[in-house]
């Protein structure tokens, strides 16, 4: 059984329930999407399969079979950043930076599916991806940003 | 206790839900069971009004879960697919149903608002809904061929995956009432009877 990760077909060779997470983090070594709550309430491990966000940690390996996967590491590189990305560099969102994986994830499957998406759109898409550090009014001015309607 | 709940026992008294096998006189002879079409709906009344049915089966935008039916939690609504997310996103298609974790089951979605069980529904208005051709349409009728029709809502209570878990929703979650089984059984009582509504 093969799955997509990142553009790159990946065998899956582990038990089917397996949560997408730790196939992710253990056997792909893709550490970039962390474990936070692991029941699906904290947003922390959100990914892409096949352009929607998904919560990894609850979702096993047998719900991406023949799907695309994407995780943060599978957005953008250094040198070529995922205009999601650069918003959240610009507005300098990251405090800790733990949840931010996932909160970028979520930001993109949004665009995609709504590139300009009202202020309500952005406060509910986002509403499952928690930061204890606070940073939801920069997070919500970068994408603010992105639907066109920057403060800087 | 643990002495009350052994005498009871030995006297024969259930703790199940609603049982719907015909019963024994006390001379042994079985008696002809009081089911009729009119009580199976009175059961599948009480079933579907349940807030395992009622949560998803809601008129409203929002979702409601648990067992007090209060609204879905992260702002999740209807429109939630056109936001980059679904409900599988977090409901898996298979695996242990233990809460805390997202209950999981074959698919996952809402149904159609012209297919809700409002709390205040009479038994009268839930026949009506349920024989009005523009709503006992399923998905899951389409899928196999079936038109729209009483058969087709039987299809459905039988066979969906999310009417299955409603019986087992897994640990540290209330089921509904009785058992899948019995549910299907007063269903096709129901119909096979003529599918009689109350006044």
């Amino acid at each position: 059984m093969i799955t997509t990760v990142n553009g790159q077909d990946v065998s899956i060779n582990v038990d089917l329930d397996t949560p997408l997470l730790w196939f992710l983090r253990e056997e792909l070594k893709l550490t970039g999407t962390k474990f936070g709550c692991g029941i699906a309430r904290c947003g922390v491990c959100t990914i892409l399969v096949d352009d929607l966000a998904v919560r990894s940690c609850s979702i096993p390996v047998r719900d991406a079979i023949g799907k695309r996967v994407t995780t943060i590491e599978g957005l953008g590189s250094e040198s070529n950043l995922h205009p999601v990305q650069e918003a959240w560099i610009k507005h300098r969102v990251p405090q800790c930076g733990y949840c931010q994986s996932g909160q970028i994830c979520s930001a993109v499957a949004l665009l995609k599916a709504k590139p300009q998406p009202s202020t309500n759109e952005i406060h509910q898409a986002m509403a499952g991806n928690l930061c204890r550090c606070g940073t939801y009014p920069r997070i919500q001015n970068a994408l603010e940003d992105l639907a066109g309607r920057g403060k800087t | 206790m643990k002495w009350i709940l052994m005498i009871l026992a030995a006297a024969g008294v259930s703790f199940a839900g609603p049982s719907f096998a015909k019963e024994k006189s006390r001379s042994g002879r079985k008696v002809a069971s009081e089911t009729s079409p009119e009580s199976a709906f009175k059961d599948l009344f009480r079933i579907a009004t349940h807030n395992r049915c009622t949560n998803c089966h809601t008129a409203s935008e929002v979702p409601m879960q648990g067992e007090f039916g209060l609204p879905h939690s992260f702002l999740i609504s209807r429109n939630i697919k056109t936001l980059g997310y679904s409900c599988t996103s977090c409901h898996a298609s298979s695996g242990e149903n233990i809460s805390p974790l997202p209950p999981r089951a074959l698919h996952w979605d809402m149904p159609a608002a012209k297919k809700a069980l409002p709390k205040s529904i009479t038994p009268a208005q839930l026949c009506a809904l349920w024989k009005d051709p523009s709503s006992n349409f399923f998905e899951s009728g389409e899928r196999i061929g079936l038109g729209r029709s009483l058969e087709d809502l039987v299809e459905h209570v039988e066979n969906d995956a999310l009417v299955q878990w409603s019986f087992a929703p897994g640990v540290g979650r209330v089921a509904a009432p009785g058992t899948h089984a019995e549910f299907v059984a007063k269903f096709k009582e129901w119909v096979d009877g003529g599918a009689p509504c109350p006044l």
